[in-house]
């Protein structure tokens, strides 16, 4: 079956204007403006089917906004070919605007004087969605995300988490088939972070629909995605499942010691790569496959009090991504 | 005395820096109070032109040529524009957005980096609506001052008024710890003052219950007196009494603040500041 | 037409605005109200001189004054709120939204906010031009009241139009404050007829900022002094700004999303 987002080389550059501080600069740039390029997305390429829930993972500045954005049909791309539900985005299509929608965390499309219900039957109004669909979809809503006590309120009486909650049911209240979700936890406290992760997975479970998710949280990526998108100075890094990419990039376990003595955990220091030592506390990075082989001698040698086995943590990995990004160049 | 003097000082260094980053938008608001007079005056040469270019007003220092009118107006925009304030406005805003309590921890009556952020405003528009004054004087063929003497008096009598005129206006941006809907208050102030200070018309064309009215109101002190005393339009027996005026208005403003300003404090932190 | 239903709707949700702009209502109606008779005092204190100003008399300044409160009110309750939006949206960059809805962006931008409750202006127009047309014992025939309604919409016309220019202009510009102070400066000056003025901002009021087509056209319209080509000119020069304005707009929004021209 068709992909519903094909991206082919995918490129965006900025043109910006520089300019140093003081006052002869600014009447120099009256007269000559110096430009420079910035490249945020360098040439991307991928491909989505319904229905997927896909992580873009990076760094702040990485493009991964900008790449959303062209998506949304928001930015024109540089270079290069996109097609979402069979349009190309920034012709901004009506039937293809009617089928997506996209939540920016910190940024609200409610209007800020009046209660949220009556921005949504503004959206109602603006997307002609017929009142019966209506009806059903904010009665799921409303229970789903606990919206009834916050109706009535005017929207800039409620928190920051309740508005984020407010935010995401005015962008599903058309029933879109795709969801550009850009950093939509941010600033938003870790409670309410687990709910609206909840709540996407259950959109896109109940729903079908498709999500595109960036952030620079790792929970969300791991809690929603099972597959995630690199990216990192506007590249593609990484394109494939959570779980193989740590074992392709960081292969190993950190296995964590708890040794009776301070003299143990020093004879420690030769069965690894010593991650961090502190009295008798000792933590080491062993390859995957050599594990089980390492700690049974561990075990065996010196005296172990207590002992963990971990996998390495995601960000690690990530970092590891970007470390060899950066090698490489 | 000398702390007075370093505050003073401290705080018109950085009033300045501030108005500098405004740059354009600072000029633009300059020339906004140039408008009012321009128009009137604008209005007031037609009426001239109607009647055949002839006087209008009575004989002596009271009637007014085309050309006395724009003396008249041409004063008025330098005098008016020494001595605005907007703190009436401000005020409000400061209540409403709540950037006033931090204002009234510190050891200094807020008034007093109003007041510099004023005379910044002031020392540094000057320089740049000069030149547009220049012009217009140029353009416009004002008759020049009758006396050296009386236009000397005039520089105290600005600087009287402009006293006169900030405590007022502060008086009545204290109001805003009442209510912030101020907006009808100030407009009757404003209205009160286009009319009895001169900023209409010259006082000597008002019909004579108004010019009655505003002998016993600050408003003349404010605008008209110092406007008249530069152009020469005082008879001379009349120049000691205008300043005599202008100091009692003063205390009075003084008195009135003062009052106002503290009920107006018990009143903003009763309600939580 | 569908939106025209969008209209009815964002109209009612602007009536739901809150408590706060409703009391401020009052208020309003009461400084306005103070400003009017400070301009109708000092126009009385001038007549006293003199009955007429370039052609003028009392009761002709006084129509032109009151659609000059008129269109005021009109800009306060339709434009001003909607331009004002846009340009705050831009700075935050939540005009993004505007673009996501499956409906035109120009149109969801400059009429989704109607701020009912600065109609101060608005009634104290109407009541002034009904007081004013009395004094002047004009009877409004049909024609006449075609003209003027015809005039009034081709205001309304230049004036969206003037400012949707401005405020397309925030695109490359985010702060354009002073500008709109311009404006609103040379708005004041149309409280009077414009003849009063040397001729050398006269041209600046008529084609610069239009203010002689915002209100003084349609006061002669009122004042049954407006022939044919006058009202044909303003309805060219409206139907022109709309057209030229939203190309611009157009024009603009592609820059903003980066569509190389």
């Amino acid at each position: 079956m068709e992909p519903q987002i094909l991206v082919e080389n995918l490129r965006k550059v900025y043109r910006v204007h520089e300019r140093e501080s003081g006052a002869k600069a600014s009447i120099t740039s009256l007269f000559h403006r110096k430009y420079r390029e910035v490249q945020a997305v360098e040439s991307v390429s991928f491909n989505i089917e319904a229905g997927e829930v896909v992580g873009f993972l990076g760094p702040n500045g990485a493009g991964k906004t900008t790449s959303l954005k062209m998506l949304a049909g928001l930015l024109h791309p540089t270079a290069g070919v996109a097609t979402v539900l069979g349009h190309t985005p920034w012709k901004r299509d009506p039937d293809f605007l009617r089928n997506i929608s996209l939540v920016m965390g910190n940024r609200n499309q409610l209007m800020w004087d009046i209660p949220a219900m009556d921005s949504f039957e503004v959206n109602r109004a603006i997307y002609d969605i017929p009142e019966a669909q209506f009806r059903e979809t904010l009665d799921e809503l409303i229970s789903l995300l606990e919206l009834e006590p916050l109706l009535k309120k005017p929207v800039r009486g409620l928190s920051l988490g309740e508005r984020m909650k407010c935010e995401l049911a005015a962008a599903l209240l058309h029933r879109p088939k795709v969801l550009f979700l850009d950093e939509p936890t941010l600033g938003v406290d870790v409670t309410m972070q687990g709910r609206i992760r909840h709540f996407v997975a259950e959109q896109n479970r109940r729903h079908g629909a498709t999500v595109l998710l960036t952030s620079h949280y790792m929970a969300d990526v791991t809690a929603l995605c099972k597959r995630i998108i690199v990216i990192h100075h506007g590249k593609i890094l990484y394109d494939g499942q959570l779980s193989s990419l740590s074992d392709r990039i960081a292969p190993y376990k950190s296995v964590m010691l708890d040794m009776e003595t301070d003299e143990a955990a020093i004879q420690a220091e030769a069965y690894g790569e010593v991650i961090e030592r502190k009295g008798a506390k000792i933590t080491l990075r062993i390859k995957r496959e050599k594990t089980s082989e390492v700690v049974a001698r561990l075990l065996s040698d010196l005296p172990v009090q207590d002992m963990t086995v971990e996998d390495p943590p995601i960000e690690d990995v990530i970092e590891q991504v970007f470390q060899q990004a950066k090698e490489a160049t | 005395m000398r702390y007075w003097v370093t505050v003073y000082r401290a705080n018109l260094k950085i009033a300045i820096a501030q108005m500098l980053q405004y740059r354009f938008g600072i000029l633009i608001w300059a020339v906004w109070g140039f408008v009012g007079p321009l128009i009137s005056l604008a209005v007031w040469t037609s009426a001239s032109v109607a009647r055949g270019g002839g006087s209008i007003g009575a004989a002596g220092s009271g009637s007014y040529s085309r050309a006395d009118f724009a003396a008249y107006f041409l004063t008025f925009m330098i005098v008016g524009h020494l001595t605005m304030s907007w703190d009436a406005f401000e005020f409000a805003f400061r209540v409403r957005d709540g950037n006033l309590s931090p204002k009234l921890l510190r050891p200094l009556h807020p008034i007093h980096s109003d007041v510099t952020f004023n005379i910044a405003f002031k020392l540094t528009t000057c320089v740049m609506i000069l030149p547009a004054w220049v012009l217009l004087f140029v353009v416009l063929h004002p008759t020049p001052p009758h006396s050296l003497f009386s236009f000397l008096c005039g520089i105290p009598a600005v600087v009287m008024a402009g006293l006169i005129r900030y405590i007022l206006q502060y008086s009545l941006a204290v109001i805003a710890f009442w209510t912030t809907r101020v907006e009808a208050i100030n407009q009757l102030y404003f209205t009160l003052d286009a009319f009895l200070a001169g900023r209409i018309a010259p006082l000597s064309l008002l019909p004579g219950w108004m010019g009655l009215m505003a002998m016993y109101l600050p408003f003349r002190s404010m605008g008209a007196f110092p406007v008249e005393l530069l152009l020469g339009r005082v008879p001379a027996e009349q120049i000691l009494p205008g300043f005599i005026m202008q100091i009692a208005w003063l205390g009075a403003a003084v008195c009135v603040f003062r009052i106002m300003w503290r009920a107006g404090i018990k009143q903003y932190s009763a309600v939580g500041a | 037409m569908r939106y025209m239903r969008l209209l009815v709707v964002f109209f009612k949700t602007s009536l739901q605005t809150d408590m706060e702009y409703r009391v401020d209502f009052f208020t309003r109606i009461l400084a306005s109200l103070l400003g009017l008779l400070t301009t109708l005092g000092g126009l009385s204190v001038v007549f006293t001189y003199t009955s007429n100003i370039h052609g003028w008399k009392l009761a002709d300044m006084v129509v032109l004054l009151s659609i000059y409160y008129l269109m005021d009110g009109i800009i306060e309750m339709f434009i001003g709120p909607n331009m004002r939006q846009i340009m705050e949206q831009v700075r935050q960059g939540t005009l993004d939204f505007v673009l996501l809805k499956p409906i035109s962006a120009q149109f969801l931008a400059t009429t989704r906010q109607i701020n009912i409750w600065r109609m101060a202006n608005v009634l104290i127009g109407i009541g002034l031009s009904i007081f004013s047309v009395n004094r002047l014992s004009l009877s409004i025939g049909p024609v006449q009241a075609v003209a003027f309604a015809v005039t009034m919409a081709a205001s309304v016309g230049i004036v969206y139009s003037f400012w949707l220019f401005l405020v397309t202009l925030t695109f490359w510009v985010v702060r354009i404050d002073n500008l709109e102070q311009i404006v609103a400066q040379a708005f004041e000056a149309g409280r009077y007829p414009i003849d009063i003025y040397p001729s050398w901002l006269r041209g600046g009021l008529t084609y610069v900022i239009p203010v002689v087509f915002m209100i003084t056209v349609p006061a002669r319209a009122l004042a049954g002094r407006a022939d044919g080509p006058q009202v044909l000119t303003s309805i060219i020069i409206a139907a022109c700004a709309v057209t030229l304005s939203s190309w611009f707009w157009r024009f603009g929004l592609k820059n903003y999303t980066g569509a190389s021209a």
